[in-house]
């Protein structure tokens, strides 16, 4: 799994295009960007990479790509 | 009010249900506690003595429900408390998830009530308490469609039942808390501390949810003669959340 793969389904949860992200994004500084959102990216993470992240885990991410490396710890993917 | 009653409670090992289960006890009632927790169990045991029947129980296993309620004796009360919440957002649906928060917060209450009163199991003047939500009685949350869905159910269900079972004298109602003070919450993954703190903010009542005895003394209130002309009815207890 690639940081790219990450953002087309965080992308998805929070339905943005994918181009509008990268990760560096802020993303709690989006316009759209509301409880819903983080609900929807535990229920990402839980349903597409099988972690179990916390409210916590998104609150202390800042970007896209923090939030990828918790994903990343939590999955121990490579 | 409720010394010398016998009552069940289920989800008696968690949560409000476990709240409501000491709250009992310690004001004189017999309590059949149904729970899943084989710990909180002898917990309570422990603290119950003769007035508490512990039963592990899963109250999914509903081909069971005639032996368990053949192993109890003639109920004053039943308080309904089991239930799960689990985070399912439109966007990733689970049909696993749904079935399973179904199950235990809507069909079980329906299923053993049903089998109490066809058993003879219900006393006359008995009293029912289903514990619902604001979350499905007034006011809507994101990523709780299921848990709300069943929620709503339980209001609905105390309208009908208190219908049905009025010619024995037999009460049911609701109690629709807001948040509460339990391990659940505290628990809670999909809530950062943040994210609580802001929530308690919102409520008007001292910024802060509910304690468990603030429910447990509604229910408590629902189950004695104080509130004998009560029935049918949702009770709110949410510290002003929901009127805002």
């Amino acid at each position: 799994m690639t940081i790219e793969a990450f953002i087309e389904k965080f992308s998805f949860a929070i339905e943005v295009e994918p181009s509008t992200l990268d990760a560096d994004t802020d993303f709690k500084a989006l316009d759209i960007w509301d409880s819903l959102n983080t609900l929807s990216i535990i229920a990402m993470a839980d349903a597409d990479f099988n972690v179990a992240l916390s409210g916590q885990d998104v609150e202390s991410s800042r970007t896209v790509g923090d939030l990828w490396q918790i994903v990343k710890a939590k999955s121990k993917l490579p | 009010m409720v010394d010398g009653k016998h009552i069940m409670v289920t989800g008696a090992t968690s949560g409000i249900g476990y709240a409501v289960t000491k709250d009992l006890l310690a004001h004189g009632a017999h309590v059949t506690a149904v729970g899943r927790n084989e710990q909180r169990l002898d917990e309570l045991r422990q603290l119950g003595g003769n007035a508490l029947q512990a039963v592990a129980f899963d109250l999914t296993d509903f081909e069971r429900y005639e032996n368990l309620v053949s192993s109890i004796a003639p109920l004053d009360g039943l308080v309904h408390s089991a239930g799960i919440v689990e985070n399912n957002p439109l966007r990733y649906f689970s049909m696993e998830k749904y079935q399973r928060t179904v199950a235990i917060n809507q069909t079980a209450p329906l299923a053993l009530i049903s089998e109490l009163a066809r058993s003879g199991k219900l006393n006359t003047h008995a009293s029912l308490v289903l514990v619902s939500s604001i979350l499905g009685t007034s006011i809507g949350m994101k990523g709780t469609a299921a848990y709300a869905g069943t929620k709503a159910a339980l209001a609905a269900f105390a309208k009908v039942m208190s219908l049905e079972l009025a010619h024995r004298c037999i009460r049911v109602n609701c109690v629709s808390p807001g948040m509460v003070e339990t391990e659940l919450v505290e628990n809670a993954r999909q809530l950062s501390s943040q994210a609580i703190q802001a929530d308690k903010d919102r409520y008007p009542l001292g910024k802060r949810y509910a304690k468990p005895m603030e429910i447990s003394s509604t229910v408590r209130f629902l189950l004695s003669i104080e509130s004998s002309f009560i029935t049918g009815q949702n009770i709110i207890v949410d510290g002003g959340f929901s009127v805002q």
